[in-house]
């Protein structure tokens, strides 16, 4: 038996991987992966404690982030198809026709 | 394993959600057979159903349902009451200005009804399953709402950013919830206050997790240094939606986190350090940085940064004695303001993408004497001069940060309302001088109306006292 703090840690290595990928990478589908592997993470997180707290909730809620990420990354494609479309590229740092 | 069991639903705690859901879900139909030069009726069906969902409130039943996931008791009246008000102003600025463009959607005030329910949700939210729900619900609806003007490349950049940092932002809340679940063993606000462990590593873990909480609602709420995307957001989204989310996603968060402080009872003072700081960063950065701002809107989003550290000031307050008074009312104070001047900015707008700088205010004056008067008004409030909300607002908040005995911050507070004031009175300046050649501007029916209740709003409920002691009432 793995012992719960086994899985928090790997998930606090995931998540901080996530942060990493999100601030460091250029693509913005690398980005959109980098917040799905944070969110992930923090899934794992929940399940590992589900099964310490025997508890449903966490599990019920696990489901509730994918569903959020899966609407959150189809509006970010959507967005960024457009986007591609018009600048031919997925560099975030190019996207910068607003600046003060 | 335990047994999923189905809870019971109070339907009438839920009313003002259950009107706002429906509608938007019944709407998205309707817009189908609504021909495309004729959106207004969308917009219009829209407007129904959040006075509909306004009405509704004082009707609704106090208590919680759904497993205890969602609330509603005297004070969540009053943030349903203003965040459906911000909808019901914005519906009208956007009907009127996303015509004037040619950007007129239907799906827009569709996507405006999901992003109220969000806002509902999160403001009813007892849960951190709701919250996190109603949090997400808001922000993706506002990612597309920024992005909604489409054929303008600002707007989908602004959208595409928004939607990075917003998830960016979720990833930290979520990890945060999942931290706090390990310490408590639930999810339920109430049940997590009654186990805070008091050592150990599940009090590491929780404070871990309440920490990262705060990282996800700061992005959303705009603290410094979590306020990156706020100018570029504010400036790329068409101006009715740029009002709509400087509002209710707003007061929604910081709902949100002082459902946070409030669970944490007496071991808030554990957070109360982070709290001060992120506080007086966000009150200075976001007053001195705006006064190098030309365009108008990135100008009023640092503002609103800045009202961010007040807001969050009198959430420090409320730890101690003063109660919930104080952050309510600046929210309220803050939501009649900025839908004021962001109203005014959109009425000025052109047919055209182009962004006002502080150059197009000059000779306002001899253009259009009611939007001057009306963004004077918005200007004097923002920088909290009587008699106006703002200023009852402001006044407030600082009280109550002396009160809870943190007399230092109350100066901080004044050191930033003095950079502050230094640009809001110097746009107010340019409106008066100068004479401009440009036509007189005019405003149609629905935003003049519109602007006219918010302004009419910054003087009334500045002036009148039974406004305060109503919220203290339902602050208590």
């Amino acid at each position: 038996m793995v012992s719960t703090l086994m899985y928090v840690a790997l998930s606090a290595i995931l998540f901080v991987i996530g942060i990493l990928g999100v601030t460091l990478r250029k693509s913005a589908l690398m980005v959109f992966m980098s917040v799905e592997l944070m969110l992930n993470a923090a899934n794992l997180t929940l399940v590992a404690f589900a099964n310490q707290w025997k508890s449903v909730d966490a599990q019920v809620m696990v489901f509730f982030v994918i569903t959020v990420a899966a609407a959150e990354v189809a509006v970010g494609l959507a967005l960024l198809v457009m986007i591609f479309k018009r600048k031919k590229t997925t560099d975030i740092d190019l996207m910068n026709t607003l600046r003060g | 394993m335990a047994q999923i069991a189905l809870p019971g639903i109070e339907f009438m705690v839920i009313l003002q959600i259950l009107i706002i859901f429906v509608s938007a879900t019944a709407l998205l139909l309707i817009d189908l057979f609504i021909p495309t030069a004729q959106k207004r009726i969308t917009a219009l069906l829209a407007l129904a159903a959040t006075i509909a969902a306004l009405v509704a409130g004082p009707f609704s039943q106090a208590g919680t349902t759904m497993a205890n996931a969602i609330a509603f008791g005297p004070s969540t009246l009053i943030i349903n009451s203003i965040i459906l008000f911000a909808t019901a102003i914005s519906i009208l600025f956007a009907s009127d200005a996303m015509h004037k463009q040619g950007i007129e959607r239907g799906e827009t005030y569709v996507l405006m009804l999901l992003a109220t329910g969000g806002m509902l949700l999160l403001a009813q939210g007892s849960s951190l399953v709701t919250l996190f729900m109603g949090l997400e619900l808001l922000s993706i609806a506002l990612y597309v709402l920024t992005a909604i003007a489409y054929p303008r490349i600002a707007s989908e950049e602004a959208g595409l950013k928004y939607l990075i940092i917003g998830a960016f932002g979720a990833g930290f809340l979520v990890f945060g919830i999942a931290l706090t679940f390990g310490a408590t063993g639930s999810l339920v606000l109430s049940e997590i206050a009654a186990r805070i462990p008091s050592s150990g590593i599940e009090r590491g873990f929780f404070f871990t997790g309440i920490g990262l909480m705060l990282v996800g609602f700061g992005y959303k709420v705009s603290l410094v240094p979590f306020h990156m995307w706020t100018p570029d957001v504010y400036q790329g989204a068409p101006t009715p939606i740029t009002a709509f989310m400087s509002v209710g996603s707003k007061v929604a968060g910081f709902i949100a986190i002082i459902a946070l402080v409030q669970m944490l009872g007496p071991e808030a003072q554990v957070i109360a350090p982070v709290l001060m700081a992120l506080a007086v960063l966000t009150m200075l950065v976001g007053s001195v940085v705006a006064i190098n701002q030309t365009s108008l809107k990135r100008m009023l989003a640092y503002s609103s940064i800045s009202h961010a550290g007040f807001v969050l000031l009198g959430v420090l307050g409320s730890t101690q004695a003063s109660g919930l008074r104080a952050p309510i009312f600046y929210l309220a104070a803050y939501t009649l303001t900025n839908l004021a001047a962001f109203g005014v900015i959109m009425s000025l707008e052109g047919s055209d993408e182009r962004d006002l700088t502080l150059a197009d205010l000059r000779g306002l004056w001899s253009r259009n004497p009611l939007l001057t008067a009306i963004m004077g008004l918005a200007l004097l409030s923002l920088a909290g001069v009587p008699p106006t909300v703002g200023f009852l607002g402001k006044f407030l908040v600082v009280s109550a940060v002396w009160q809870a005995g943190y007399g230092w911050l109350a100066l901080v507070a004044a050191l930033a309302s003095a950079f502050a004031a230094f640009f809001y009175v110097r746009t107010l300046l340019t409106m008066f001088s100068g004479t401009s050649d440009e036509p007189r501007a005019t405003t149609s029916t629905s935003s003049a109306l519109a602007l006219l209740i918010v302004a009419v709003g910054i003087i009334a409920v500045g002036l009148m006292p039974w406004s305060i002691s109503a919220l203290a009432l339902a602050g208590s």
